[in-house]
């Protein structure tokens, strides 16, 4: 069974994997945002990493969405894959998965378009992962085979948990972005003319 | 996805992402629910794993030789005498 079964095993795999990458980012990002950043790192590796990590979970999702393909057990054709509701496999759960997968899209491509876009457009497209993050919860609750598990039932449990709390502490206590303490300042710059009395 | 900017930080998150994959990979397989139920399934050339995980109890076509059903048998009046009557 285990020839056949590969592709079935492989499309878990990467989509709790993926899952867990989402749910790193979606952290990453809320952690960074709010005091409960240490200040002794640089914000903006962290912020690097944050998006390396999207792109990453989002590489892994397609992976997880194309691998069931040649599974021949199953047989689903590319349209079942790709068309919300087309799926004859759990359509509802399926066609979250694909919402979230259509979403992370634009997520991750706004990250090129900050420069681009005003700021507050720009976050409130950002705000669509929790959104994602949701969808993806609820397609790997409904639709994947391992939520049998106790361990997949504690595992979306507990990343749900954290990644609501996380949000409650970034509405309650604010985002620090741009705040600076005193302390932390840089001292201001030369003008031209102190440059040229110092020459 | 650059690795330019801190390689180190972001290989360490790719091999972790790999393991993570062959440890769930291995999990998931080594199953025994879903093992056991797959290993008393015969091998079919297509099927749903909606019916290979939750298998339906679908009526199967009797052979021409098997024993006919039986008559249904009437259906006994109910007792509706009381004692009063």
């Amino acid at each position: 069974m285990d020839a056949t079964h590969t592709y079935w095993y492989l499309t878990r795999a990467t989509g709790i994997v993926a899952y867990l990458l989402l749910f790193a980012s979606v952290a990453l990002g809320l952690v960074m945002t709010t005091d409960l950043f240490p200040r002794r790192f640089e914000r903006f590796r962290v912020f690097d990493l944050h998006r390396f990590i999207a792109i990453l979970a989002l590489v892994l999702s397609v992976f997880h969405a194309l691998i069931v393909l040649p599974d021949t057990y199953i047989g689903f054709t590319l349209p079942e894959l790709l068309v919300p509701f087309a799926s004859p496999y759990r359509a509802t759960w399926m066609a979250l998965g694909m919402f979230a997968l259509y979403l992370s899209v634009i997520v991750i491509a706004s990250f090129y378009l900050r420069p681009l876009v005003p700021y507050a457009a720009w976050r409130a497209l950002h705000y669509l992962t929790f959104v994602v993050f949701v969808m993806a919860v609820a397609h790997g609750a409904g639709a994947g085979t391992d939520t049998q598990s106790m361990w997949a039932r504690d595992m979306y449990a507990a990343t749900g948990f954290i990644a609501f709390d996380l949000l409650v502490i970034r509405l309650v206590r604010g985002t620090t972005r741009g705040v600076r303490k005193r302390t932390d300042a840089l001292p201001p710059r030369p003008t031209a003319a102190q440059l040229l009395n110092d020459g | 996805m650059k690795l330019r900017k801190q390689p180190g930080a972001k290989l360490a998150v790719v091999a972790s992402t790999l393991a993570l994959l062959g440890a769930f990979f291995a999990l998931i397989r080594s199953d025994p629910q879903i093992g056991a139920e797959a290993a008393a399934e015969p091998a079919r050339p297509a099927g749903n794993y909606n019916d290979f995980f939750f298998p339906k109890s679908t009526p199967s076509a009797a052979p021409a030789n098997s024993i006919p059903p039986t008559p249904t048998q009437p259906a006994v009046k109910p007792h509706t005498r009381t004692r009063a009557s």
